[in-house]
């Protein structure tokens, strides 16, 4: 397969062509709006956006869809770090330690450093299309169900010490998140799990729901007449003054890097969306990490990883969408469809024989994400003036930003009342000192888990084997071993050191 | 973040990891009985219950521990979330949500923003009637702006959908 | 300020009340006066997506009108078919359906909250999508009675599902004949895209939408398909009774319904512009490369299509062991 530089070149041939560029930055404007508003998802935009794309030639189409894919990504950290707001399922993560940061006056300086992991990643994401589709597919395939439960094994256990607090609340929330994502119809079986006769339920509880349900308004329940006022002096300052410092930068390279190794490992493995990315690089920062008691309070490796992983594994996204035809999310089945509409028959012919409409792809990568940086970076100081606002005017518009945005994932006003009733329910496990983080983990793998544990089993007609017989699995279960006994290790033998780290968390 | 009394803190946070445990307990244990009920299956085909029955029973095991181990924990609990009620905003935002549900389904976006901005502003006992009218006006101009006109979003400007 | 903010939301109500009473008397002469809405179980960009979208466009032009997709996925289209069947029956708000919906419905599920059949009139039908019977690149298998011969001799078999349709016409095969497999299900048909291609599987019946393409593109091998008649999109592919199983015949179709009491004016309208759409070439091309058939029935035939097909949906649920929710 040749993988040539005549070929990028062509590529950027078609997306310089005026039109072309024009689409790219509707598009990559139109994904970093809705990437600011909360709840409202790629996927609504892009349902939005399809219907005009109907006039446009395909490589326009697809180039202006794909913008709004990766630009909503720029959008989504914004909020997470300045209002602890998670306002894309990707994003929550970074609240822990973004909004943190931004309470001790460095929120400039941690949405600066998101650039440059998104930057970071993208290119990685966008270099890793270019020279390796082909062989990456081909990884994809060797990840059958026994290999993916393993993973999402080993993600449940990682993450589960993922928020600040007692581990052991910590292991609770995983498996209340894991009971929530039981909710609805089961897949193998069509029986409703915990629906009590509602149809709404059927398919679950909405993730934009639970997430802006336990983080927004439990965070708005909290903070209703009772917010210690952040210090906005700082909101003050110009852009150059929030530019991260060297020794932030320093420590957040490695972070970046590997925040996007694992973007572009989950982005091979069918089905592994960027939510699970950059989880899962959140969790394995804090894990390697010589100081984990900092992640919580404000550790800028916790906002460089998850966000370069987030960003690394959308740009992966597109290669078995691309070079398979085979999308690995919801956003992805949406491109395909758009491309189907065009009359472009997705599969592995693709590149060669739509070599305007991949290259051309490839090469808007590299100019959707240039018009990005140009667009955020000089934002960064406006989106910090809004901490000046005050808090009794943003939360109510905040709360009807929710509302609508909440409403437009799936077009049902069911789902804004389950986002109350999370808010609620999230509250009093704030007061119970529960930290609900880990329940996003838990709802996002525990059903991948359980379908793969299922399917994987099924497959072997029965025999637990198959997990350790296969070789990928076995080193998956090897790791999930390895961590559990250093943890019960690092428990018997440190009683000593859990002092400090008390508290340190409690400060 | 000391809001609430420090004797009311304290008796609560010595409580606060039962309550804890406690509704483990009883979300765990809810989900085990339900689940029950669904079918177990076996090994070949794993039934639908299988999977809730063994996450509730574990859930309800760590929500005993939890409130067994209470008394060790408790000490550390000076971070929580400040433990004096506030009826008013929490009635406020509860009411601001539902009645944008309501709205949004018979009465339209305007109507529906409008509403919901002006009674989760009032929760806040420092906004006055007309501080949280103009907020709730301003927002509404922007969010039928962005919402209706650029982004299409599938609720009526006026009237029921 | 509240006060005159309530007194005007007031008259604001009385004005709409007021056109709601007025409006149907007019409303069947000026049809339609203000934008459609087509309601489907899917989500945006799914392959029923792109079918309907391509309609609702062509509608559009005939009714002047917008004509506007609500995606209402979830609940195996549940939640869409309950929105419209309580939904004005003005003909403004109307549903795209596929027949594993209206007819399959019933017997999946316990205490819907509609009637499939009572609560919806059919329209007009414009098109039958074909499942496709795929194996493995890799497989030996050439022909249904190949694989139906493997099966015969093969322990614990391997057949994967993602939805009914999918499902219960893996029944209808196995049912006729005469072999067992254990089914796989999976959630959507391309994350069980890896199982068949490395054989894992021993056969699945995919949508032919997202099935033709991969077919054509040698990524899977078809055996058969499901309709009467040979699919365009895959013109040397045999039928299921062309390869040798008699009476078999699987094709979910779609067709546009409107809630009970929609005016018949209206309904003619309406039945009268999808039956300009569908024998148009363009169509026919849209169709075919989509792995679907153009099939223009008119309402009242649509709907003694469905009521004939129940019985046989009944039964394959029943085989299927399938315990109605």
């Amino acid at each position: 397969m040749d993988t040539g530089f005549g070929d990028l070149i062509h590529g950027f041939g078609v997306a310089l062509q005026w039109q072309n560029l024009v689409y790219c930055l509707i598009g990559v404007l139109a994904g970093n709006l809705v990437g600011v508003l909360p709840g409202m998802g790629v996927l609504s935009a892009i349902s939005i956006l399809l219907p005009l794309t109907y006039g446009m030639p395909p490589v326009g189409a697809v180039l202006m869809l794909a913008g709004l894919a990766y630009g909503a990504q720029y959008g989504g950290a914004i909020c997470s770090i300045l209002l602890n707001l998670p306002c894309h399922p990707p994003h929550a993560v970074t609240c822990l330690d973004g909004f943190p940061l931004t309470k001790q006056g460095k929120g400039g300086t941690a949405l600066g450093i998101t650039m440059m992991g998104a930057v970071f990643g993208a290119a990685f994401g966008i270099i890793q299309m270019i020279f390796t589709a082909p062989y990456i597919a081909r990884i994809a395939f060797s990840f059958g169900s026994a290999e993916i439960c393993s993973l999402m094994l080993l993600g449940l256990l990682a993450g589960s010490t993922l928020a600040k607090g007692s581990p052991l609340k910590g292991v609770a929330m995983t498996i209340l998140g894991l009971l929530l994502g039981l909710v609805g119809q089961d897949a193998n079986t069509g029986v409703e799990r915990f629906t009590f006769g509602i149809i709404d339920l059927d398919d679950g509880v909405e993730l934009v729901a639970l997430s802006l349900g336990l983080f927004g308004i439990a965070e708005f329940l909290r903070g209703v007449n009772n917010t210690a006022p952040i210090d906005t002096a700082y909101a003050k300052l110009g852009v150059s003054d929030m530019r991260p410092s060297r020794a932030d930068m320093k420590r957040a390279a490695f972070p970046i890097l590997r925040g996007t190794l694992i973007g572009s490992l989950c982005s091979m493995i069918p089905g592994t969306g960027p939510t699970i990315a950059s989880f899962v690089a959140y969790a394995a920062e804090k894990k390697i990490s010589k100081t984990p008691e900092r992640f919580g309070h404000g550790a800028i490796e916790g906002v460089a990883a998850p966000e370069s992983s987030t960003h690394s594994s959308v740009q992966g996204d597109f290669i078995p969408t691309m070079s398979l035809g085979i999308p690995g999310d919801a956003v992805m089945a949406l491109l395909l469809g758009a491309l189907i509409i065009h009359g472009v028959q997705p599969g592995p012919r693709l590149i060669i024989e739509h070599a305007d409409i991949f290259w051309g792809l490839i090469a808007s990568f590299w100019i959707g994400n240039l018009m990005l940086i140009f667009l955020n970076v000089p934002m960064i100081g406006i989106w910090v003036k809004m901490l000046m606002v005050p808090y009794r005017f943003l939360f109510p518009s905040a709360l009807f930003f929710i509302c609508i945005g909440v409403f437009a994932a799936k077009n049902t006003l069911f789902d804004v009342g389950t986002t109350l009733f999370f808010g609620l329910f999230g509250y009093l496990l704030l007061l119970l000192r529960f930290e609900p983080a880990p329940i996003l983990l838990g709802f996002v793998l525990g059903p991948r888990f359980e379908e793969n544990f299922r399917r994987a089993l099924v497959i072997a007609h029965g025999d637990l084997n198959t997990f350790v017989e296969r070789p990928i699995s076995a080193v998956f279960l090897a790791l999930c071993l390895l961590l559990v006994g250093t943890q019960v290790w690092v428990r018997l033998r440190g009683p000593k050191t859990r002092i400090p780290t008390t508290l340190l968390e409690t400060e | 973040m000391a809001l609430g009394g420090p004797l009311y803190r304290m008796s609560f946070s010595h409580r606060r990891d039962y309550y804890a445990g406690a509704l483990m307990v009883l979300v765990g244990g809810g989900a085990a009985i339900i689940g029950s009920r669904y079918q177990m299956g076996s090994l070949t085909r794993m039934g639908p219950g299988y999977f809730p029955t063994v996450l509730g029973v574990i859930l309800a095991f760590i929500g005993l521990v939890i409130a067994g181990s209470a008394a060790y924990v408790a000490p550390a609990a000076a971070e929580a979330p400040s433990l004096r009620p506030d009826w008013r905003g929490w009635l406020c935002i509860a009411a601001a949500a539902l009645l944008f549900i309501g709205l949004a389904r018979y009465a339209g976006l305007v109507a529906a923003t409008f509403v919901c901005v002006f009674v989760a502003a009032l929760g806040d006992r420092e906004n006055s009637w007309k501080e949280s009218a103009l907020l709730a006006a301003g927002v509404t101009v922007f969010g039928v702006l962005l919402f209706a006109f650029v982004l299409h979003v599938q609720i009526p400007i006026f009237g029921g959908m | 300020m509240n006060c005159w903010q309530r007194g005007a939301r007031k008259i604001l109500l009385g004005l709409i009340a007021l056109v709601a009473l007025v409006a149907p008397a007019a409303a069947q002469d000026n049809y339609p006066n203000q934008p459609i809405h087509v309601v489907i179980g899917f989500a945006a960009g799914s392959g029923a997506d792109i079918l309907t979208r391509y309609f609702t466009d062509k509608l559009q032009s005939l009714a002047k009108q917008p004509v506007i997709v609500d995606n209402k996925p979830g609940a195996t289209g549940n939640i869409a078919l309950r929105a419209v069947a309580e939904a004005k029956p003005d003909g403004y708000t109307l549903l795209f359906s596929a027949n594993s919906n209206m007819a399959g419905s019933r017997y999946l599920f316990k205490d819907l909250p509609f009637d499939t059949i009572k609560d919806f009139t059919p329209i007009a039908s414009f098109a039958q999508i074909a499942f496709v019977m795929v194996v493995s690149p890799k497989s030996p298998l050439n022909s249904i009675a190949d694989l139906t011969a493997y099966l015969k001799k093969k322990q614990g078999a391997l057949s994967g599902y993602t939805n009914q349709t999918g499902q219960l016409s893996t029944e209808y095969y196995k049912q006729l004949a005469g072999v067992t497999t254990t089914p796989v299900a999976y959630k959507a048909t391309p994350d069980a895209m890896r199982d068949i291609i490395e054989g894992q599987l021993d056969f699945m019946i995919i949508d032919g939408t997202f099935g033709a393409a991969q077919v054509r593109q040698g990524q899977l091998k078809a055996l058969a398909v499901t309709t009467a008649q040979r699919s365009p999109s895959l013109p040397d592919v045999p039928t299921m009774q062309e390869a040798g199983i008699a009476n078999f015949e699987f094709s979910p179709w779609w067709a546009a319904y409107a809630p009970k009491g929609t005016p018949q004016p209206i309904l003619d309208k309406l039945q009268n512009w999808i039956l300009q759409v569908t024998p148009l070439p363009e169509t026919a091309q849209f169709l075919k490369d989509n792995g679907a058939i153009p099939q223009n029935d008119t309402g009242p035939q649509a709907d003694a299509r469905l009521k004939a097909e129940l019985p046989k949906w009944e039964s394959l649920v029943k085989a299927a062991g399938i315990e109605p929710q």
